[in-house]
C-alpha cells in the first residue's frame, strides 16, 4: 500500500481486523515497507494526503472500525530548533547529568525548551486526542525516529539549503538532546492519557541513540523502509502481546 | 492688626482643609514639583518590590522606553518568556524587597560579593537561585544551568546600570532573612520557595532607618559612580506586609516598615540631586478615595489604584494627560494631532508589512507547487528514458533526482509554530516550517 492521495469515502472502510496507522510523514517508512508485502492487515493513512490535510472527527469515522489503532502523528516539531542553526546559536542541557556548556552559544534552560516544544507539539497532541476519543480502542503511539549522527547532513537537505555546510547545521549532539526532550514530552502526554508508546527500535539506533545510517531515508529528518519494517514488527508484537 | 505668621501666603496644598479632593477624590494630586522630566525615549529601569512590577508594566504599556537588558533566546515566544519573568523588571532579578538586597545585587554584579549560598533544592529536586527563588518556574535542572543563568543575569544587571537614564526603585520591606555566614540577604525565608530553614545558618533581620539609609546611599552612589547621569525616583510600596516575623500584629509591622522606608527615602532626596521621592504609598493610601484603591483582601492594589499612581507619574514627569476609563488608563498626548498622525503612520506601515508577508508566503507556496510539477515532469521523462531517480550507493543524489513531492494540499506534517515571537524568530520559524514541509514532501515522493 502506498501513501497516495486518498479520497475519504465509504470504500475505504475495510473489514474488521485492520491495524489503522494514522500519522504524518513518518508513516512513509511503514508505507515503503508494506509496498513489498503482498497483503497485510495494516492500513496506513498519511494525514497530509487527506482533504485539507486535516483529521476531523468525520474523517476518522469514515475510516471505519479497525481492530487496532496506532498513532504516528507529528514527530518533527523539534527540528524547528534542531536542524538549521539559528543566527543566535543556541544550546540546551539534556538533563540533570549534562554539564556540557560551550561559551559561544546561548543557553536555553531545559524548562524553557520543554515549554517551547510543548507548544510546538500542541497541535499534534490535539490530533492524537481526537483519534483516541473517536475510536473506542486502546491507542498506541509510535515515538518518531531519532536524528542522524552525521555532522554534515546538508546533502540530505533540499537544494536551496545545501550550501549551509556543517557550520549551518545544528551539531548532532544538540539535535539528539532536543529530540530527547521532545520524546520525553510525548511520553508524558501519552502516559497521562493511558496511551501506550512504542519506542524507536533499539537495533536501528547506535550506542549513543542516533539513528543508524543504514536506517535513514532519503531526507534528513526521516527513517527509511527498513526502519519501517522494524516498526511494523513492533506494532504486531504489541498487538499480539 | 493684620496677622503675621509664617503660614500666611503658603500654597493651598500645604493646608488640609484647602484640599479639593475632600469633595472630589479625583482631584487628589500630592505632587507639587519634580526635579527633572522624562521623555519617552530615555531608558528607564525599574526594580524593587512587587508594586514595582506594576510600574514596569504601565511604562511599557504607555510606550516609554522601558529598559529590559535580560531577554531569553529570540526563539522563545513572548508567553513563555513572561512565564519565566523576563521583562517583569529591567533584569530578571525578581522582587528586591529590601535596600540591602539592592546593595548586594550591585555588589554581586560587579564582583564585590560572592555569597556562600549557591543553590537551594526546590520542588522535585530542581534547583532554585536563593536570590531569585521564584524566577524560574520548575527550577533549574542542575547547578551548571543555574550558574550559567546567574552569570548571564548579573551581566544584564551591569548593562542595566550602565545604560539607564532613570532608575525607579520601589522600597518594599524592612524584614528579611540573612545568612549568618556572610550576611547575604534572601528575598524569601529559606524553606518557603526552596531550600530548608536551619536556624544555625539563617537569622531574622528587621532593618533600621539608619541601615536602610546607609544601604540605599551606597547603592545610589555606586550607580552614580558607574553612570554619573543617572536620575533616581524612589517610591515606597503601598502594599502591606504579607507576614511579619515580629511578634506583633502584621498591620503594626506594616506601619513600622513603611515608616522606616519613607523616612529613608526622604533622607536620600536630600543627599542626591536629581533624586525624587514619588508618593505611591501616599497616593494609594490617601483618605480622599475612601479606600477604593485596595482589593477585597485589603492588601493588593486594584488596577484603578495603579492607574491613578501612573496617571500622576506621567503627568508630572512626562507632561502627559492620562484618562482613567473603566479601570484602564489610556494615554492622551497633549500634542494630540502629532501623535495621532504618528500612530496612523505606524499602523499603515504594519498593515503594509503584513500584506507583504502574506504576498511572500503566497509566492513561496506557488513556487513550491511549480517546483513539484517540474520535478514530476522530470521524473516522468526519466522513466520514459529508463533512468533511475534514486540515490547512488554512495548516498549522494543523482543529478536531477526528484526533489519534490506529489501534489497535495499542504506541505509536510503540520508543525505547530511556537507562538508569537520576535520578527527574527518568526522569520526563522517560518523558514524551518517551510524546510520541514519540503522534507516531508520529498519523503512522500519516495513512495512513488
Amino acid at each position: 500500500m502506498t501513501a497516495q492521495k486518498l479520497a475519504v469515502n465509504e470504500s475505504l472502510c475495510a473489514a474488521d481486523g485492520r491495524v489503522l496507522v494514522l500519522g504524518h510523514s513518518h508513516t512513509n517508512s511503514l508505507s515503503l515497507a508494506l509496498a513489498e508485502v503482498p497483503s497485510s492487515p495494516f492500513h496506513v493513512v498519511n494525514i497530509n494526503t487527506l482533504e485539507g490535510a486535516t483529521l476531523t472527527r468525520g474523517c476518522l469515522l469514515r475510516l471505519g472500525k479497525p481492530a487496532h489503532v496506532v498513532s504516528m502523528v507529528g514527530g518533527n516539531a523539534y527540528y524547528q530548533v534542531a536542524l538549521l542553526e539559528h543566527p543566535q546559536r543556541l544550546q540546551v542541557l539534556g538533563g540533570p547529568e549534562d554539564a556540557d556548556i560551550v561559551p559561544d552559544r546561548s543557553l536555553i534552560p531545559y524548562g524553557m525548551m520543554r515549554d517551547f516544544l510543548l507548544q510546538a507539539c500542541r497541535g499534534h497532541f490535539q490530533i492524537i486526542e481526537r483519534i483516541h476519543e473517536t475510536f473506542a480502542l486502546p491507542l498506541v503511539h509510535v515515538i518518531s525516529p531519532p536524528p542522524l549522527a552525521a555532522e554534515d547532513i546538508s546533502d540530505l537537505l533540499p537544494p536551496d539549503y545545501r550550501d549551509r555546510g556543517a557550520s549551518g547545521i545544528v551539531p548532532p549532539g544538540l539535535r539528539l538532546k532536543v529530540y530527547r526532550i521532545q520524546s520525553a514530552i510525548v511520553r508524558e502526554f501519552c502516559e497521562s492519557r493511558s496511551i501506550s508508546v512504542i519506542e524507536p527500535p533499539a537495533i536501528a539506533c547506535d550506542a549513543r541513540g542516533f539513528l543508524k545510517h543504514e536506517y535513514r531515508s532519503l531526507t534528513a529528518t526521516h527513517a527509511g523502509k527498513d526502519y519501517g519494517t522494524l516498526v511494523l514488527n513492533q506494532i504486531m508484537d504489541r498487538i499480539d502481546g | 492688626m493684620a496677622k503675621n505668621h509664617p503660614y500666611i501666603g503658603k500654597p493651598d496644598y500645604q493646608f488640609w482643609n484647602k484640599e479639593p479632593a475632600i469633595a472630589t477624590g479625583e482631584k487628589f494630586d500630592p505632587i507639587v514639583k519634580v526635579s527633572f522630566s522624562l521623555d519617552a525615549e530615555e531608558p528607564i529601569a525599574t526594580a524593587g518590590s512587587c508594586f514595582a512590577q506594576h510600574v514596569a508594566k504601565e511604562l511599557q504599556r504607555v510606550g516609554f522606553n522601558y529598559l529590559v537588558t535580560e531577554t531569553p533566546h529570540p526563539i522563545i515566544p513572548q508567553p513563555i518568556a513572561e512565564k519565566y519573568h523576563y521583562g517583569a523588571f529591567t533584569a530578571r532579578y525578581g522582587n528586591l524587597y529590601t535596600a540591602r538586597q539592592l546593595r548586594q545585587l550591585l555588589e554581586r554584579a560587579y564582583g564585590r560579593f560572592d555569597p556562600v549560598e549557591r543553590a537551594w533544592v526546590g520542588a522535585g529536586g530542581a534547583l532554585v537561585d536563593p536570590f531569585r527563588p521564584q524566577i524560574h518556574p520548575g527550577g533549574f535542572i542542575n547547578d551548571v544551568e543555574l550558574e550559567a543563568d546567574r552569570t548571564k543575569h548579573l551581566a544584564a544587571v551591569r548593562t542595566a546600570i550602565e545604560s539607564l537614564s532613570c532608575f525607579v526603585f520601589t522600597l518594599g520591606l524592612t524584614e528579611a532573612w540573612v545568612d549568618r555566614r556572610d550576611g547575604a540577604v534572601f528575598p524569601l525565608a529559606p524553606g518557603v520557595a526552596g531550600g530548608s530553614f536551619d536556624p544555625d545558618l539563617y537569622a531574622f533581620k528587621n532593618f533600621t532607618v539608619a541601615e536602610v539609609i546607609e544601604d540605599m546611599q551606597w547603592s545610589l552612589a555606586f550607580i552614580r559612580q558607574v553612570n554619573p547621569a543617572a536620575k533616581f525616583i524612589l517610591t515606597v510600596s503601598p502594599v502591606p506586609l504579607n507576614a511579619t516575623y515580629m511578634d506583633r500584629h502584621v498591620f503594626v509591622s506594616t506601619v513600622y516598615s513603611k515608616s522606616v522606608l519613607r523616612v529613608a527615602a526622604e533622607a536620600l532626596t536630600e543627599v542626591f540631586d536629581n533624586c525624587d521621592y514619588f508618593p505611591s504609598f501616599e497616593i494609594v493610601n490617601n483618605p480622599y478615595h475612601r479606600e477604593r484603591f485596595f482589593a477585597e483582601d485589603c492588601r493588593e492594589v486594584r488596577p484603578e489604584g495603579v492607574a491613578y499612581v501612573m496617571k500622576l507619574f506621567l503627568k508630572h514627569y512626562a507632561n502627559l494627560d492620562v484618562d482613567l476609563i473603566e479601570g484602564e488608563a489610556s494615554v492622551v498626548r497633549r500634542e494630540a494631532a502629532k501623535s495621532a498622525k504618528a500612530i496612523a503612520s505606524e499602523r499603515k506601515a504594519e498593515r503594509e508589512e503584513r500584506q507583504r508577508l502574506r504576498a511572500e508566503r503566497q509566492r513561496q507556496r506557488e513556487e513550491r507547487v511549480r517546483q513539484r510539477e517540474l520535478a514530476k515532469q522530470e521524473r516522468e521523462e526519466r522513466r520514459r528514458q529508463g533512468q533511475q531517480g534514486r540515490r547512488r550507493p554512495d548516498g549522494k543524489r543523482a543529478e536531477g533526482a526528484p526533489g519534490s513531492a506529489q501534489a497535495r494540499k499542504q506541505g509536510g506534517q503540520t508543525v505547530e509554530p511556537a507562538g508569537k515571537a520576535s520578527k527574527q524568530a518568526d522569520d526563522f520559524l517560518e523558514e524551518m516550517k517551510r524546510l520541514n514541509d519540503i522534507l516531508c514532501d520529498e519523503e512522500s515522493i519516495s513512495n512513488s
